[in-house]
């Protein structure tokens, strides 16, 4: 069988998944409905406010959070070597998670759209330059040293959430539990534009670094005998991974398991040369989590199910099938 | 000259003694150095300094007349190649792709891979006959087929400069002399300037135009192999007596008579 | 519409059939000055023809013409409506809106929190009552967006009850009807408070969820209910509206009666069954005493009933002197007594 070129596999998909994501929804919108509200000059009915207002945006943030979940998963498992790592083992979640149950606590979150992706953003980023700090050891950065700061630091402020919480009226704890639990819907096209603004030129980068994160999975010293700056590349790898795993917390709470299946599976099917794995694995992660979203709100009831909870239910199956199919390469 | 080491001393962190001390050495371009010496007499030590990889604490490296602290690493990779083990294999790899990354030097961040880098890449592993293991995972190989994979990836760097760290380490015998032999064949053809941590007195004996024996962070002798694998050197920097055999062609041997430790 | 719009109304159509002669024209600006300065007084409640309101996230909200399609994601809300007699302007309800019965017939839009925007919008609404949570904070700003009207609004307590009812008068044009709807929960709750005035009030402990023990403090309108009813709530001292309090401190104050809400899906264990709930004295006395949830836990018309039905577990002998007044929206007859 003649392999079929990767790049045009995945962005048939991903452009299959997007169309997906705008036919499925609550409202019974028929195909019909949906490119009739698309065409520019069609009339500002409800189909059209539907389609333009809620779920165009809506596809659009789902393409950008998955695909940045999913290279800031590869870039953390190269620096890490380990591929069991994923965007938020560092810090990120709980950092943007304590800064989000504070708003929420405080009762300023109610107040605009905006403050609870501003506090997110701000408290994942505090957390990561913390995790950073603590594992700067005489200037250089031990990877194992990280991993461990990452889950201390992690379980630090997962004791500060509880302690709010615990404090909290039964509101609030809600309000903190689905935020963790994330979702896609009500992202507005400013916070569109503010994920796009981060993840493609993070994800340019993380491409350019892509030969240097070969190296480095092979050992710092390694890596550094063919030509990498070491220490300069896991500075980088790390701040791009962690801004693009923020930047996604902010605007779409935490929504797990993309960062850590997604890269491994295109490993699985494709290699680990990262000059090749970063951008397929940016159009495959947006696919994945296109097509997640569309599931789960074709699931339909009165309850929207946490885009969370379908990637691991859709995500496991896929992933333990294709280990069988691939054997360990 | 190609690496001058003036006064180095090594100490790591929280230990009692210094790797290296006060080391002074110059290595001649075009030939192959082998490097001698117990367990823990700074032989590993000694190679990464001459890379860069480690700072001296007292001391200095130059490489071609400039302090290695002020070469780039992506310089240095295009001018000298390391053959060691202790990589991790995080994820699967291919041979090929494996001796791929020695173009990383070559190439930088951003150049995409170019038909020179793929013909580099072959010729590499043709010269350790590797070409038709190309396809296989690295984590299929055997140790000494892995050792092959290395040295082809630091061939692909086009240095002229190679460094191996015990390269026939884990190795049988006949693997043992056929990498001494590749070593030796690669340095003639490609005037290459080779240096070589071993064990192997023998093998070190039989193919290295100099030697260099370390012994407690210190170099105790330099020269012609048969200037100084003699039984008194050997015995002062193994700590234990010796019976030396000169063999001709096949080198010289040298067999430990009993076991005396010695501080 | 005040009276002086009433009856301007009836006579301008005329004048515009009339002639113009001169007498007429002297007639008419004479005379009628008077009705054309009514006119443009303000009527008493709100600015003719147009209805507004200010929602509890500050925003005012002015629409040309009283909702006619509205869509409640707060069940209070729901009531209201229903109890003012203007369901018929309902076209979509939260999954949590269940009264009164007939809100069943109207089509779910899913969750009150985190509202499904689509959802909402294919019931295509002139206006959206949501919760003005944090929860809700997208939803108000999609809803902005897609230039749909929406209220947010807050209703924990009595005062907010208050608010909203009149709130809701104002926007629908029903002030009359809203002012009188609130005069008569207040009165029904002054009724209640008047009959157990007199009485001993118990100690209560309230009994919200377990584990961890939740309780009622003054931040809920419970606890003001229950010093309604005739009971003193022991933890009426804790500020938050729905506080976690240890076992100790329940015991410690000692609660002679402890009110168990029934009637929800998924209660929890009995106290009596609970490990260590022994050393509170009411549990080993057997004090505790059902509540309705259904009626307690939903702050809207009917909480004058839901008083009432508090103060009889709290007083059985307790004698009340009038039938209830509010809360008698149209109910079927199979609706809760």
């Amino acid at each position: 069988m003649k392999r079929l070129n990767p790049y045009l596999v995945l962005s048939v998909l991903l452009f299959a998944a997007c169309w997906l994501g705008l036919f499925v929804g609550p409202a019974d919108l028929s195909p019909g409905d949906v490119l009739a509200a698309l065409r520019p000059a069609g009339e500002d009915g409800v189909s059209r406010r539907i389609v333009l207002g809620l779920r165009l945006p809506r596809v659009v943030a789902a393409v950008f959070v998955g695909a940045a979940l999913s290279v800031s998963g590869a870039v953390f498992q190269a620096l890490l070597r380990n591929p069991l790592a994923e965007p938020y083992l560092l810090g990120v979640s709980s950092g943007a998670a304590l800064a989000a149950v504070c708003a929420i606590a405080l009762g300023i979150s109610a107040m605009g759209g905006f403050i609870l992706p501003l506090a997110a953003l701000a408290g994942g980023l505090a957390a990561i330059s913390i995790v950073f700090a603590v594992a700067r050891v005489s200037d250089r950065l031990d990877t194992r040293v990280l991993i461990l700061a990452g889950v201390v630091v992690s379980a630090f402020f997962g004791a500060c959430i509880t302690l709010v919480l615990v404090f909290s009226p039964a509101e609030t704890l809600r309000s903190a539990f689905f935020w963790t639990l994330g979702s896609l819907a009500g992202i507005s096209w400013g916070m569109n534009v503010m994920l796009v603004a981060y993840t493609v030129p993070a994800t340019v980068a993380a491409w350019g670094l892509g030969r240097h994160l070969d190296a480095l999975a092979l050992g710092d010293e390694t890596a550094a005998a063919i030509g990498t700056e070491v220490e300069t590349i896991k500075r980088s790898a790390f701040f791009l991974a962690s801004l693009l795993a923020a930047a996604t917390v902010s605007v779409a709470g935490v929504i797990g398991f993309v960062g850590l299946v997604v890269p491994h599976a295109v490993r699985l099917m494709w290699g680990s040369a990262h000059r090749r794995l970063i951008p397929l694995t940016f159009l495959a992660g947006a696919t994945a989590l296109v097509s997640t979203d569309a599931g789960a709100r074709a699931l339909g009831g009165p309850v929207e199910v946490p885009i969370g909870v379908v990637t691991a239910f859709l995500g496991v199956p896929f992933f333990l099938v294709l280990l069988r199919r691939k054997g360990g390469r | 000259m190609s690496f001058v080491v003036q006064g180095v001393t090594v100490q790591y962190p929280g230990a009692a003694e210094p790797a290296l001390r006060d080391a002074d050495l110059e290595f001649e371009p075009g030939i192959h150095t082998a490097v001698l010496g117990p367990n823990g007499a700074g032989k590993s030590t000694l190679l990464r300094v001459l890379l860069g990889l480690i700072r001296p604490s007292a001391g200095e490296v130059r490489f071609q007349g400039r302090p290695t602290s002020e070469w780039a690493r992506r310089e240095m990779a295009r001018r000298i190649a390391l053959v060691a083990a202790g990589e991790e294999f995080a994820f699967p790899l291919s041979v090929r792709e494996l001796v791929a990354m020695g173009r990383t030097a070559h190439l930088g961040s951003w150049r995409a891979e170019r038909p020179i880098d793929r013909e580099v890449v072959r010729l590499s592993l043709h010269d350790v006959d590797l070409l038709d293991l190309a396809e296989r995972p690295v984590a299929t190989l055997s140790a000494g087929e892995l050792q092959r994979a290395r040295l082809a990836r630091a061939l692909a760097q086009e240095s002229d400069h190679l460094l191996l760290d015990e390269p026939t380490a884990h190795l049988d015998l006949g693997h043992e002399l056929s990498t001494f032999q590749r070593i030796q064949q690669l340095t003639t053809i490609k005037s290459l300037t080779t240096i070589t941590v071993t064990h192997n007195l023998n093998l070190a004996s039989r193919f290295a135009d100099r030697v260099v024996l370390l012994s407690g962070g210190r170099v105790t002798a330099m020269g012609r192999p048969r200037e100084v694998l003699v039984a008194d050197r050997i015995e002062a920097a193994f700590g234990c007596p010796v019976e030396v055999r000169d063999l001709g062609e096949l080198g010289m041997l040298a067999v430990p008579t009993s076991r005396v430790l010695r501080r | 519409m005040g009276e002086a719009g009433g009856i301007a109304g009836s006579v301008i159509p005329a004048l515009s059939r009339e002639r113009t002669g001169f007498l007429s024209r002297m007639f008419r600006s004479g005379a009628l000055a008077p009705f054309v300065i009514c006119l443009l007084l303000p009527s008493p409640a709100s600015a003719q023809g147009t209805s507004s309101a200010t929602d509890d996230l500050g925003r005012f909200l002015r629409l040309d013409v009283p909702p006619t399609r509205i869509v409640s994601l707060v069940p209070a809300i729901t009531e209201l409506l229903y109890a003012l007699g203007e369901g018929d302007r309902l076209v979509g309800r939260s999954v949590w809106d269940d009264q009164p019965v007939q809100v069943l017939d109207v089509p779910s839009v899913g969750d009150a929190l985190r509202a499904d925007a689509e959802r909402v919008l294919a019931r295509n609404p002139d206006l959206v009552v949501l919760y003005a949570g944090s929860d809700n904070a997208r939803s108000v700003e999609q809803f902005d967006r897609l230039g749909l009207p929406s209220l947010a609004i807050r209703i924990d307590d009595l005062a907010d009850l208050r608010r909203n009812t009149l709130r809701l008068g104002s926007i629908l044009d029903r002030d009359e009807r809203a002012d009188e709807l609130w005069a008569s929960i207040e009165r029904d709750l002054e009724e209640v408070a008047a009959a157990t005035a007199g009485l001993v009030h118990p100690s209560v402990y309230y009994d919200i969820a377990w584990p961890p023990a939740i309780t009622v403090g003054s931040g809920s309108y419970l606890d003001t209910l229950i010093t309604i009813a005739g009971g003193r709530n022991i933890f009426g001292d804790l500020g938050s509206p729905s506080p976690q309090v240890s076992l100790e401190a329940i015991v410690a104050r000692s609660p002679q009666i402890i009110l168990l809400p029934g009637g929800m899906s998924g209660g929890s264990a009995l106290p009596r069954d609970r490990p260590g709930w022994d050393a509170v004295s009411a549990v080993r006395e057997g004090s505790t005493r059902t509540v309705d949830a259904g009626l307690l836990h939903r702050l809207g018309p009917r909480i004058g009933e839901a008083a009432r039905s508090l103060a009889l577990v709290l007083h059985p002998q307790v004698q009340f002197g009038e039938p209830l007044e509010a809360g008698s929206s149209p109910r079927s007859d199979d609706g809760p007594p």
